[in-house]
């Protein structure tokens, strides 16, 4: 008899967290297998592999800008010239790399709870969880259900004491990590032109 | 999706939005600031055209779900 209680304990539903986390657990596992591949495709077409590392792939690039010269000749005004430098990017720079990620995410569902319990200091230090300082916590279980206040068959099974709710989760993008945007600022920086005319110019 | 990027002026540091792909193709941003304009050399276009198509391919092949050989 105890086992059939155990049996229908079971299966009166899912831990609302784990109904609520599970489906953003998978985006995140999702978004990391992204952020692999998109690493893997980052390093196949910005950098080369050369003697055991990558070097980044450098794309040469024009600078153009006009410049004021004074007159030479009296009763001449100045001209206007321009002048070209080259210098070089890059490649990952000029890319697009965050584009691979997850745009927006929009779990929208409900849930019904089946059944609620009180769960002790000592059963909750069992699971890891932090919220051990209360005494004791209530537990939900529950089950995904079709649309808002389910009828027909749902209905008839549900139990006396249920509840039911919608679940709406929406998840943007991670931005691009402080790391690679640390590495591309610096990619970045290094184009700034250096007066090689100037004895004592500042390195980098 | 829009493809824009911004890349520091050489000149006055000032951010220039760029669209990779017009980049690529040739043509040039000019700098808000101090109005100095910025391009691919027209000898590493060639270089760049092929980078882009093989980042693309890449992108494709990775939406579509299908393995990337490596
Ligand atoms: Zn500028």
């Amino acid at each position: 008899m105890a086992k059939k209680e155990n049996y229908k304990y079971e299966f009166a539903g899912l831990p609302i967290y784990d109904i609520i986390g599970k489906p953003l657990i998978a985006i995140a596992r999702a978004q990391n297998m992204m952020s692999k591949e998109q690493l893997r495709t980052m390093l196949d077409a910005c950098f080369k592999y050369h003697n055991g590392a990558y070097e980044p792939i450098m794309l040469k690039m024009v600078v153009t800008r006009s410049f004021l010269e004074p007159a030479t000749k009296p009763g001449k005004g100045p001209e206007l010239k321009m002048i070209s430098t080259d210098f070089f990017l890059p490649m990952i720079t000029i890319f697009p790399i965050n584009a691979l990620g997850i745009e927006n995410v929009d779990i929208d569902f409900n849930v019904e709870i089946t059944s609620q319990y009180m769960v002790d200091k000592d059963e909750i230090d069992e699971g890891g969880d932090k919220i051990s300082a209360q005494p004791s916590s209530l537990e939900c279980l529950g089950k995904i259900t079709k649309g808002p206040g389910a009828s027909g068959e749902d209905q008839e099974q549900s139990y006396e004491n249920n509840s039911s709710f919608r679940i709406a989760v929406e998840a943007g993008t991670m931005p691009l990590t402080k790391g690679l945007l640390e590495i591309i600022n610096i990619y970045t920086n290094a184009i700034q032109p250096i007066d090689t005319s100037q004895k004592n110019h500042q390195t980098l | 999706m829009t493809g824009e990027q911004s890349i520091q002026c050489p000149v006055c540091q000032t951010p220039i939005l760029i669209e990779y792909k017009a980049l690529i193709q040739g043509m040039r941003f000019t700098c808000g600031n101090c109005k100095a304009s910025i391009g691919i050399a027209s000898e590493a276009i060639s270089v760049a055209k092929e980078t882009m198509k093989k980042y693309d391919e890449l992108k494709t092949q990775f939406r579509d779900g299908k393995k990337v050989n490596k």
